[in-house]
């Protein structure tokens, strides 16, 4: 009798565990990247000197490379940004985003040109990476949306 | 209360005057600045470190990136080098017995040498944590930092959100210490005191790059140790920490009862 009780406990546990929602999920990878993305495009125009406006982010999609069916989980993910910068010139970039299992990663324009794009930093007086072609974030394992691609 | 005070201080002397624990602080003190040299040194960054990419930008992050580092193994093997041999060092030397034959009685004693092993751990964690934000600033300036949200954050926010970081790594690290402290009084070894929190940290760490049911990883102390990243992020989210500190703080009470209890019901007329 107690050797059951001991098995359904364990067997619980264990699917209970299984069962739990995965920290990166595919909506949060989305909401994060693309609220970061617009953070870090108008740090790239203050730092400029340029007069900051937020591009216009019209839809975001990510995909896990290493975790296919469920869309979840650390790894490598290929996101794509679609947004209308301040000129009303429409974008569609992608991106390769490597995110950790404690929740943060850091994301790379796939255009070459854009990744390693460097901006004279008006504050600095230096010459830096441009955040609009890479950068890092970290997304609240504890809420946002727990949707994957499938369950 | 002044007899636990009056053990505090001698563990005190007895742990500044080691060679180890000396040796340990000097480490702390100069490898931030040995780090940042390096990497001015050279033209890549490690982009794929959190903070990585902005080294030569900003001072702040320089301890921000050495934390990543310092709360992936850094931080229990301080916890480990502090607190491990605290007790064990007197049964290796044959010491207890007069110790507690003494006028101070068994729980001024425990808690005198956790609160000393504490302190000194949370004295290395300190050091290491002002020596590299030093290096950051003097070696690369106090120019505004980019949180991991993307806002830029002035000098003065970004020493707080530094200082705000590794403080909540204490409450973790204390709790790799009271694992040490526990193993030094269940096997009364020096080594095993030691050891066996730094392996126990490096599993914790091998479970957390597995992706695996991350139920299980919000539990370990290795987890708990990353939840600064939400202080500094825009907007900030307490959750990580909140739960973290809750964490840390049940390692802290089971690990401490266990020794506490295996310590008063010790046998010393042995020797």
């Amino acid at each position: 009798m107690r050797r059951t009780v001991a098995a359904l406990i364990a067997i619980g546990t264990t699917a209970g565990l299984a069962a739990c929602t995965p920290d990166t999920t595919r909506g949060r990878m989305e909401q994060d990247v693309a609220q970061t993305f617009v953070n870090q495009y108008a740090q790239s125009l203050q730092r400029q000197g340029k007069p900051v406006t937020r591009p216009d982010v019209t839809s975001t999609e990510c995909h896990n490379g290493s975790n296919l069916k469920q869309d979840s989980g650390p790894g490598t993910w290929a996101c794509e940004i679609k947004y209308v910068d301040p000129n009303g010139k429409k974008h569609d970039d992608g991106w390769l985003v490597l995110s950790d299992a404690l929740g943060c990663y850091q994301a790379f324009a796939q255009d070459d040109k854009l990744r390693y794009h460097l901006i004279l930093d008006v504050y600095s007086h230096k010459k830096i990476l441009d955040p609009a072609g890479s950068f890092d974030g970290c997304i609240d394992v504890y809420s946002g949306p727990k949707n994957v691609s499938k369950s | 209360m002044s007899m636990t005070a009056s053990v505090f201080r001698v563990e005190m002397r007895k742990l500044l005057s080691q060679s180890r624990v000396r040796a340990v602080l000097v480490f702390l003190l100069v490898a931030p600045w040995i780090y940042i040299g390096l990497i001015l040194h050279q033209d890549r960054l490690p982009l794929e470190t959190l903070y990585g990419r902005y080294l030569k930008d900003s001072g702040f992050a320089t301890p921000l990136a050495i934390l990543v580092y310092a709360s992936q193994w850094l931080l229990p093997l301080i916890a480990a080098l502090m607190a491990g041999d605290v007790f064990s060092s007197e049964d290796q030397q044959g010491t207890l017995k007069t110790i507690l034959t003494r006028s101070v009685d068994r729980t001024a004693v425990f808690w005198g040498k956790v609160a000393a092993a504490f302190t000194m751990t949370i004295a290395a964690v300190v050091t290491v944590a002002a020596s590299a934000t030093l290096a950051g600033v003097i070696t690369v300036g106090s120019d505004p930092l980019v949180d991991v949200g993307g806002a830029v954050r002035p000098a003065s926010t970004a020493l707080g959100l530094v200082a705000a970081s590794w403080a909540t790594v204490i409450p973790a690290t204390l709790g790799f210490a009271s694992i040490a402290i526990m193993v030094s009084i269940l096997t009364r070894s020096s080594v095993l005191g030691v050891i066996v929190p730094v392996i126990i940290g490096l599993c914790m760490q091998l479970y957390t790059f597995l992706n695996a049911w991350d139920t299980v990883r919000h539990l370990l102390l290795g987890f708990t140790m990353s939840a600064w990243r939400g202080l500094l992020d825009s907007p900030s989210y307490p959750a990580p920490l909140v739960r973290g500190l809750v964490i840390a703080a049940v390692y802290l009470l089971i690990t401490t009862a266990i020794g506490f209890v295996a310590f008063r019901r010790r046998d010393v007329a042995g020797g």
